[in-house]
């Protein structure tokens, strides 16, 4: 537009404004004299007028709270076509419902309107796409849509068929709907869901208020919030916020996608509470509780529920024990693979109990393993079923889709035939066979055997299922026996028409299994080339690819790259609070993933407050016991411990076990992985029995899980040597040192993490057993590498210093020593501060020093500094304190203070008496020390010496 | 010497091109300091942007040194500014979503809620706005003011010497102008 035309337009509109409407259009024709041009521009900027009342005028990001709407103006009177408003009959989230009349002709017909509060182009655009899905929507049972268009105000509106009827289930009560009546309306309610469902719309709101039946016991169903089945995620995420909990299904609690399922369920609530009078989860909870039941806790039955509601007979009852129970048990599964197919399916054995027939709903209550597995392999079974029913109704579907839908059908027959013959041949029930039950264990190496045998000419299926079966021995902490399985599933994958996206799901499955295997390089090639498949196809920052290089993240954090592991994760992090709520598990994930990215050495309070946050998140999302609050626990706890606070650390690392075990059993790895690093808290708190007990019991179970020479025990071995330290079995300490050094130096040669913390241990053990010159070299590769690894400042380069100058010091070299101190102190300063446990070991180390040197006015101060350390990180009654103790009393004794002395030595005394056996030689020093002992040493400088 | 604020926008007033380009610097600067400490210190979740122009109008000139010529057009600059930081923003997100890689820190936190408008429509409201500003820069510039600065139609009118009717009606062309564009492209 040049500016010459703008201002005619402008000048146009301008008068246009004070025209009456129905007069416009006349007058700019006049006005514009056949220049159709200038005319289009004014009418554009009339008609768009008409929709800016709330456009631009909340100034930009001073906004307040967004989600309450402003209360709609008093439009009664005012005409929508033929239709004159009458009175509000509702509000929704973006919108109002009116009830108006037609007054102009000869009968009155009443109808509902529905229209936007104010038209922002987002909300135009939603509320544009809704009556084109209702428009589509054709069915007895569902709530036709008459009309719409734009109000003399400029809001867009539509014309609903008005019901006239009551709630379903206030309806039952009031006329006094027998049981086979309340199921005939929930047929006609599971019709309007299926039509809705063949049109690919879910309705994701099912709850009596729109479930309506009128005086002649016909179901109307509001459609008041469909949403296409394309609709995005995070329309599902502020949704069920809204919603009331009480009909949303597990997975819309969780935030995860919405399907024709989700719909299935709800369908499974409403036959619930019509049958048994109440619904499934008590009301008078909290929200919170109530989501967290759905999610985690299996309802009663409706028949135990209708037998303690005073209302129902007791034939009533027992009417619903047995089928009825278990339909709805089935609509109402936690799994949404588990759930009827359809809701036609739930319909079908609905008439199919009525008519006497044995229902579908059966043998659900199977052993949990085996109904996982089963239920697993359903899924891809009912999402066929679901893909079959849409090509029979949808006509609009394209060949090629059609094409694609076939072949997904052909695999789910082979793969359900190749399922129910594995099950069929061991089923426990049959008498007839050899009598033996077979563990899940067994059905699954069974199952692995056959595939490549009965599935020959199915490749796709072959993946699918041996990615499944892989799955499968992961959860039972079989790394090493699923890690074939996934290879050949990423194999066959790659020569099937299966989707990019579950190819690159069997990736990542891949990766984890060669990470945890500790083949890091392996896993590292894995994940890049899923990486590039994700971006092929679904492109950079999308979720696949996120999901792609949050794993890689970690990887790179295993194979020591802690810095490029950071950048990658705080990118994860970035890109997925774009796409995702802050509340959601996929911002979640991607805290845990940055949290260990930063790895155990630096950073240690960012690393904390990471994994609070995703606690606190997963708190919210999940039920207390599940793996992934446990997960979250056991990292906090083992992050918690390397920041020093040991008190928290072992209550979120025993929170984490209860789960474990919960969950898991006690003979899973990962309970005995928490439990290690528990035992390592224990250690440092001063129950070296309690701890070796745990240490002893956890290496147990990881062996037997993982292997006699499994590569991921260094850190038990670590941690057992430590413990044998802290206990005086030096020659138990050094060969578990020895051993986990050399496990590591294998897996992850000596530029690594976990051969850092070896050396340090191993460096400890030789330096308590006086070969300084063993322990020199170790204890400085181990500084040099946590520095390279790291960055300064890090803790483990700080310590190892320390570590590294307590063995100049005690070899001789005290001169060399001190310098070296003062490089630790520094560095551990920076990076855990003066009151962890590390600070107060090279503040002890350090006075002791100073003491042998006669320097006792620094050996004053750095003994005060290293007993404040002691008293701040370790907890009262630790044993550990003593160190610090015992070198503040032998400082004081050398200044002739044998009174501030004695007390301290009393109490270094007490502490190690309390954790040490009786004949220790750590006890013995400080009895030697004290005053008027038989071995008594009068002379401070000689206690000092002594005891250097 | 050192050119203080009040300077520059007097000279800015009276016509010297270079003024006013440092005049936007020294605002733009001002007015990123502010919503970054507010962004800091308070809840996080909303930036009152009203209050930032005006605190940076406080902060930058001695107010009672400016004709009121003047003070209007600092209001104009400052609104001017804070189009560009919200743009810029929006921009950097859009950036980050699509893979531009390793972006700077992006200066308003995420937080910050642009939930009124996604980043791509406020970068087709930057655009149509850009060709409104070709047409009309006085629409342009009450746009800025309104929305992006917060300004009140009483402080626009005192800063365009137009009556608040006039601000009315043109508010009115503009909106249209802009929601007919916006929405076009869309």
């Amino acid at each position: 537009m040049r500016a010459e035309h703008w201002k005619r337009v402008s000048e146009l509109f301008e008068r246009a404004l004070d025209i009456p409407k129905q007069a416009r259009a006349d007058w700019l024709a006049d006005e514009c004299a056949g220049d159709a041009e200038l005319r289009e521009a004014v009418e554009r900027m009339l008609d768009a007028d008409t929709f800016t009342d709330d456009f631009l005028e909340r100034p930009l990001m001073d906004v307040g709270d967004h989600d309450i709407s402003p209360a709609g103006a008093d439009i009664a009177g005012t005409m929508f076509g033929p239709y004159r408003a009458l009175q509000p009959i509702g509000a929704g989230g973006m919108g109002e419902v009116w009830l108006a009349a037609r007054a102009d002709g000869e009968f009155e017909q009443r109808v509902a309107i529905k229209r936007l509060h104010y038209p922002t182009p987002e909300l135009v655009r939603r509320f544009r796409h809704e009556r084109r899905v209702l428009a589509g929507l054709q069915h007895p049972n569902i709530a036709q849509l008459h009309d719409g268009g734009v109000g003399a105000d400029g809001a867009p509106y539509f014309v609903m068929e008005y019901v006239e009827g009551e709630p379903i289930t206030r309806y039952c009560e009031e006329h006094g709907c027998g049981l086979d009546a309340r199921i005939g309306l929930l047929l006609q309610v599971c019709d309007a869901v299926q039509h809705a469902h063949r049109n690919l719309v879910v309705h994701r709101d099912l709850k009596p208020s729109n479930v309506l039946v009128d005086g002649a016991s016909k179901v109307k169903l509001l459609a008041k919030v469909l949403e296409s089945t394309d609709g995005s995620g995070e329309a599902t995420a502020t949704l069920v916020q809204r919603m009331t909990p009480d009909y949303a299904a597990p997975e819309q609690i969780r935030g995860e996608q919405v399907t024709t399922a989700t719909d299935v369920y709800a369908l499974g609530v409403l036959l619930f509470e019509l049958l048994a009078g109440e619904r499934p989860y008590r009301l008078g909870r909290q929200r919170g509780d109530i989501e967290r039941a759905i999610v985690a806790v299996a309802p009663s039955s409706a028949s135990s529920v209708a037998a303690r509601s005073s209302g129902a007979s007791r034939e009533w009852a027992r009417r619903l024990r047995g089928d009825l129970d278990r339909i709805i048990a089935k609509a109402m599964a936690k799994e949404p693979e588990r759930r009827y197919a359809s809701a036609e399916a739930l319909a079908e054995d609905l008439r199919r109990h009525r008519a006497g027939h044995p229902v579908l709903a059966r043998g659900d209550d199977a052993s949990y393993r085996m109904s996982k597995f089963v239920g697993r392999n359903r899924a891809g079974v009912a999402a066929a079923t679901a893909v079959i029913i849409a090509l029979v109704a949808a006509t609009a579907i394209s060949l090629h889709q059609a094409r694609v839908a076939q072949r997904q059908a052909q695999r789910a027959d082979a793969e359900k035939s190749f399922v129910l013959g594995i099950l069929d041949a061991n089923d426990p029930n049959d008498t007839q066979g050899k009598g033996e039950t077979l563990t899940a264990r067994q059905i699954l190496d069974r199952a692995a055997e056959r595939l490549d045998k009965d599935l020959a000419d199915q490749p796709a299926v072959r993946a699918q299922l041996k990615n499944e079966i892989g799955n499968l021995y992961w959860d039972y902490g079989q790394y090493a026996r699923a890690l074939p399985l996934f290879e050949q599933s990423v194999h066959l994958a790659q020569a099937t028409d299966l989707p990019a996206a579950q190819r690159v799901a069997f990736m990542i499955d891949l990766g984890d299994d060669q990470r945890i295997l500790r083949h890091l390089d392996d896993a590292s090639a894995t994940f890049r080339n899923a990486m590039s498949l994700a971006r092929a196809t679904d492109g950079i920052d999308s979720d696949l690819d996120l999901s792609v290089r949050s794993e890689y993240s970690v990887t790179l954090a295993y194979s020591a790259h802690f810095v490029e592991a950071e950048a990658e994760a705080r990118q994860v992090l970035d890109a997925v609070a774009m796409r995702h709520p802050k509340d959601s598990s996929d911002y979640s994930d991607a805290l845990g993933t940055l949290a260990f990215a930063l790895g155990d050495h630096r950073r240690q309070t960012e690393v904390v407050s990471l994994l609070q946050r995703q606690l606190v998140l997963n708190e919210r999302l999940h039920p207390e016991i599940h793996s992934a609050i446990s997960t979250v626990c056991n990292d906090l706890g083992v992050a918690l411990l390397s920041q020093g606070q040991l008190p928290q650390a072992e209550s979120s690392l025993r929170r984490a076990l209860v789960i474990h075990e919960k969950l898991l059993g006690k003979s899973h790895p990962h309970y005995g992985g928490t439990e290690t690093n528990l035992a390592r808290v224990l250690d440092r708190e001063g129950h070296f029995e309690e701890a070796l007990t745990m240490l002893a019991d956890g290496l147990e179970i990881r062996r037997r899980a993982l292997g006699d020479e499994a590569d991921m025990l260094d850190g038990t071995y670590r941690a057992l040597a430590l413990n044998a330290l802290h206990l005086g079995d030096a020659v138990v300490a050094e060969t578990n040192a020895r051993r986990a050094l050399e496990l590591d130096l294998r897996t992850y040669g000596a530029h690594h993490q976990n051969s850092v913390d070896s050396q340090m241990v191993l460096g400890s053990v030789l330096l308590d057993r006086e070969k300084f010159d063993e322990a020199q070299p170790l204890l400085q590769a181990a500084a040099t590498t946590a520095d390279e690894i790291y960055g300064k400042p890090n803790d483990a380069g700080g310590y190892a210093r320390a570590l590294q100058a307590r063995t100049l010091a005690r070899g001789g070299h005290v001169d060399a020593a001190m310098l070296m101190f003062g490089e630790a102190r520094v560095q551990l300063h920076a990076s855990v501060g003066d009151q962890h446990f590390e600070t107060a070991d090279a503040l002890t180390w350090q006075g002791e020093a100073e003491l042998v040197r006669g320097d006792i006015q620094r050996a004053d101060e750095t003994a005060q500094q290293a007993v404040t350390a002691a008293r701040a990180s370790y907890p009262a009654g630790d044993a550990l304190i003593a160190d610090s103790l015992f070198l503040q009393a032998r400082v004081d004794l050398a200044f002739d203070r044998s009174a501030d002395a004695l007390p301290l030595l009393r109490e270094a005394l007490a502490l190690r008496k309390s954790a040490l056996k009786v004949d220790d030689p750590r006890i013995a020093e400080i009895e030697r020390a004290l005053p008027g002992s038989r071995a008594g040493l009068p002379r401070a400088t000689a206690i000092a010496r002594g005891n250097g | 010497m050192v050119e203080s604020v009040t300077q520059m926008v007097e000279a800015a007033g009276s016509g010297d091109g270079a003024a006013l380009k440092r005049l936007f610097g020294a605002v733009y600067g001002e007015l990123k300091r502010i919503a970054r400490r507010q962004l800091a210190g308070g809840d996080g979740q909303t930036l009152d942007t009203t209050g930032l122009v005006h605190e940076a109008y406080l902060k930058l000139v001695n107010p009672e040194q400016l004709q009121l010529r003047d003070r209007s057009h600092f209001f104009v600059i400052a609104a001017k500014a804070m189009r560009q930081i919200v743009i810029d923003h929006a921009r950097r997100r859009l950036a980050i979503k699509r893979g531009g890689g390793a972006a700077e820190a992006v200066t308003l936190d995420d937080e910050v809620a642009l939930d009124a408008m996604t980043p791509d429509t406020l970068l087709r409201l930057d655009h149509a706005l850009d060709q409104l500003g070709t047409l009309d820069q006085r629409l342009a510039e009450l746009v800025e003011m309104r929305f992006f600065a917060g300004l009140s139609v009483d402080q626009i009118a005192e800063a365009q010497s137009l009556t608040t009717r006039t601000v009315h009606r043109d508010w009115r062309r503009a909106k249209a102008f802009l929601y007919d564009a916006v929405l076009a492209a869309g």
